[in-house]
């Protein structure tokens, strides 16, 4: 009677396991295409590279800032070698002023300004973060960036943007998105800045980090 | 038989939480459930980081699922609660250094609940676990292990 109880055991452990790779199985399937590499306005370096590394983040999300930097200092030392995608990825639950940062990121990018802004967004994250006047802040950046204010004014209120980027947060949601910044290098995701460093180090064959 | 459609319904309800739990994570890319061991910053080694984020999904979704079926039942409770035991010990250091997270990521997106609810709740279930161990006889009431125990003699 313990053999069968051991078999039906065995059973029920083997059925788990295959149902759970099914559905993992299936749920890659359905998000193949969020890998084409795609050359936008939120996208830098060498299309032909091959490190090729999509970035869903959140401006006002302090680890993003730290994986930011990151990706910066790989660029400087391999600039042919890496083509990196960015897509937005909001977390308004906890960052009230993300989907406006966000929006603001957008239109800059429709100006071709985005880096520019990026990096303004990312630097002057606690300035404008805390400010009461947030938009006023925004425009500040932009006017800095040398946007075009007109047409950012335009912009920024077009509700369709606001629905691109809520759809670029749902294709992360897909792909198994949760938290920010979450990169995905040739495919493979990592979540957080330690994670991409790691990553990188390992793909370049760099000493690594320390084991903390 | 009351008293025991009562512990058959603890046990079924503490194996499901643990069947969801465990799935939740399953389903979704194993480096989110990574980040949420990183962020605890308990282990502060890759290797066991690794381990706990790969493995821990797997024991809840076998445990919690022998606990529903009542198969190997005390082992399951011992099981499910040296884990609830870690779990307490885990949210309750983070509370403890003011760790910045928002939940404790038991349940991925499906229920988000500030540390000090987890615990609380952790701990109710801790004493159900208890009261599971010590009662064995109710605690299989309509499981397997009764089944394989009446064919057996």
């Amino acid at each position: 009677m313990k053999i069968r109880k051991i078999r039906l055991t065995i059973l029920v452990v083997i059925t788990l396991v295959l149902s759970v790779q099914a559905a993992r199985f299936i749920l890659v399937q359905a998000t193949g295409r969020l890998f084409v590499k795609t050359v936008h306005n939120r996208s830098r370096g060498n299309a032909g590279a091959p490190v090729h590394i999509i970035e869903y983040t959140d401006f006002e999300c302090p680890a993003c800032a730290a994986g930011s930097l990151v990706l910066d200092e790989y660029f400087v030392k391999y600039p042919k070698k890496i083509f990196h995608e960015y897509r937005y990825f909001p977390l308004m639950v906890i960052h009230p002023h993300a989907l406006r940062a966000a929006v603001y990121g957008e239109c800059a990018a429709r100006q071709n300004k985005f880096w520019v802004y990026h990096d303004l967004l990312s630097q002057r994250r606690l300035q404008w973060a805390k400010s009461a006047d947030v938009e006023h802040e925004f425009r500040n950046l932009a006017q800095e960036a040398g946007i075009d204010l007109l047409k950012l004014g335009t912009c920024v209120e077009d509700k369709q943007i606001e629905a691109f980027i809520l759809k670029q947060k749902e294709d992360g949601e897909s792909l198994g998105v949760k938290a920010t910044p979450t990169f995905f290098l040739n495919k493979r995701m990592l979540v957080g800045a330690r994670a991409i460093r790691e990553g990188l180090e390992k793909y370049f064959g760099e000493k690594a980090h320390e084991n903390q | 038989m009351k008293i025991n459609s009562l512990f058959l319904f603890i046990r079924i309800v503490l194996g499901f939480i643990f069947i969801i739990s465990g799935l939740e994570k399953l389903l979704q890319p194993y480096e989110n459930f990574l980040y949420i061991v990183q962020s605890y910053e308990i282990l502060n080694n890759r290797v066991l980081e690794n381990m706990v984020a790969g493995g821990f999904p797997w024991i809840e979704l076998i445990l919690g699922t022998f606990l529903v079926l009542g198969l190997w039942t005390k082992l399951a409770v011992v099981g499910i609660w040296l884990m609830t035991t870690s779990f307490i010990i885990v949210v309750g250091q983070a509370i403890a250094k003011d760790l910045p997270l928002s939940s404790c990521g038991c349940f991925g997106d499906l229920i988000k609940m500030p540390l000090p609810v987890i615990v609380l709740m952790d701990a109710t279930m801790w004493v159900f676990l208890i009261i599971l161990y010590v009662f064995p006889g109710r605690a299989a009431f309509l499981s397997l292990d009764n089944y394989f125990l009446k064919k057996n003699s």
